[in-house]
């Protein structure tokens, strides 16, 4: 168990719940996840549909605390605003904070992004911003107040993996008591892995499940891959080295080519 | 009667009906949504107490699949 923004919790898996083949796949992904928390977003409604709740409706079934996001606001204020709808729809305070500045990679506007979190911190947000790996963004985001960052490890969908492993490593060491969850660029378990086995607190995915062959299958590498990586940080991975070293000890064995 | 936008379509509604009434009306009875007036979130509490403008724009927020 560890707690997350004063919520015990089991898993450190965080899956997000778009782009799955259909919602019964979404939430069988969900339950094989064995995640506690799972994301969301807010929507303007074109046409009033009969099925306009159904996916809400299905999801509070499933007993996860619920992460909404900001995607696709472009500026703090349409994030602030966001925030608010999402507050009191969701019924909660945690807001997943993006506030995209480039159409291609989808980075973050950093800009825009501290002046949000400092809005909404103000406003009693919990604030979990999706932010680029750079470690003075991520000091100025935990001066405004953020308890938890959600640094890239690569563009969001590219499946990419750790594109800079020195800079969260660095971000690991600095802010050794801030939670860390990468988010966006996972592809593959062993990124998540990887991610783990560094000191990450957790991590928030969707696209490496949601399109995957198999969702639910994926669902379950990840939670074993995402377990298998904290268990190593917490036994403490051994140094590397430049040069070989025998794990067995060659003293005493027969044909000693060292014996003259 | 004065002209809004209601999910991006033009309606022609009273003049001084609230927001409250204007949702009523348009049959949203369900709590699942929150609004956004001009583009800026209501409160619930707020429904009763605003008078629609000539131009309003009001927007329908619904929960959906996000990442």
């Amino acid at each position: 168990m560890w707690t997350l923004a004063d919520q015990l919790i089991s898993s450190r898996f965080i899956l997000g719940t778009a782009q799955y083949p259909s919602l019964d796949i979404l939430c069988e992904a969900v339950i094989a996840s064995k995640t506690n928390i799972i994301t969301t977003s807010l929507k303007r409604q074109l046409q009033p549909s009969p099925h306009e709740n159904l996916f809400w409706n299905t999801l509070k079934k499933l007993n996860c605390l619920v992460l909404p996001n900001t995607a696709g606001c472009r500026h703090a204020i349409e994030a602030v605003n966001m925030a608010e709808m999402a507050r009191e729809l969701f019924q909660t305070h945690w807001i997943k904070l993006e506030v995209v500045g480039d159409d291609y990679n989808l980075q973050p506007d950093v800009f825009e992004l501290i002046k949000a979190a400092k809005l909404l911190i103000k406003n009693g947000f919990e604030v979990f911003p999706y932010c680029t790996d750079d470690l003075v963004l991520c000091q100025r985001l935990v001066d405004c107040g953020c308890r938890i960052l959600m640094p890239w490890v690569s563009p969001i969908g590219s499946g990419k993996g750790i594109l800079n492993p020195y800079a969260l490593e660095t971000l690991r060491t600095r802010l050794p008591d801030i939670t860390l969850i990468v988010d966006a660029g996972i592809g593959k378990p062993s990124h998540a892995t990887q991610a783990m086995e560094m000191g990450m607190d957790g991590v928030l995915l969707n696209t490496a499940v949601s399109s995957a062959t198999n969702p639910i299958k994926m669902a379950t590498a990840f939670r074993d891959a995402i377990i298998a990586g904290r268990t190593a940080h917490e036994a403490g991975l051994m140094s590397e080295r430049n040069v070989a070293h025998p794990s067995t000890v060659l003293l005493d064995t027969p044909f000693w080519h060292g014996e003259k | 009667m004065i002209l809004i936008y209601l999910n991006s379509q033009s309606l022609f509604i009273d003049e001084f009906l609230t927001l409250s009434e204007l949702l009523k009306n348009q049959g949203y009875i369900s709590t699942h949504y929150a609004v956004a007036l001009n583009q800026y979130f209501i409160k619930k509490t707020q429904y009763d107490k605003i008078i629609l403008n000539h131009h309003d724009r009001v927007d329908i927020i619904r929960p959906m699949q996000g990442g």
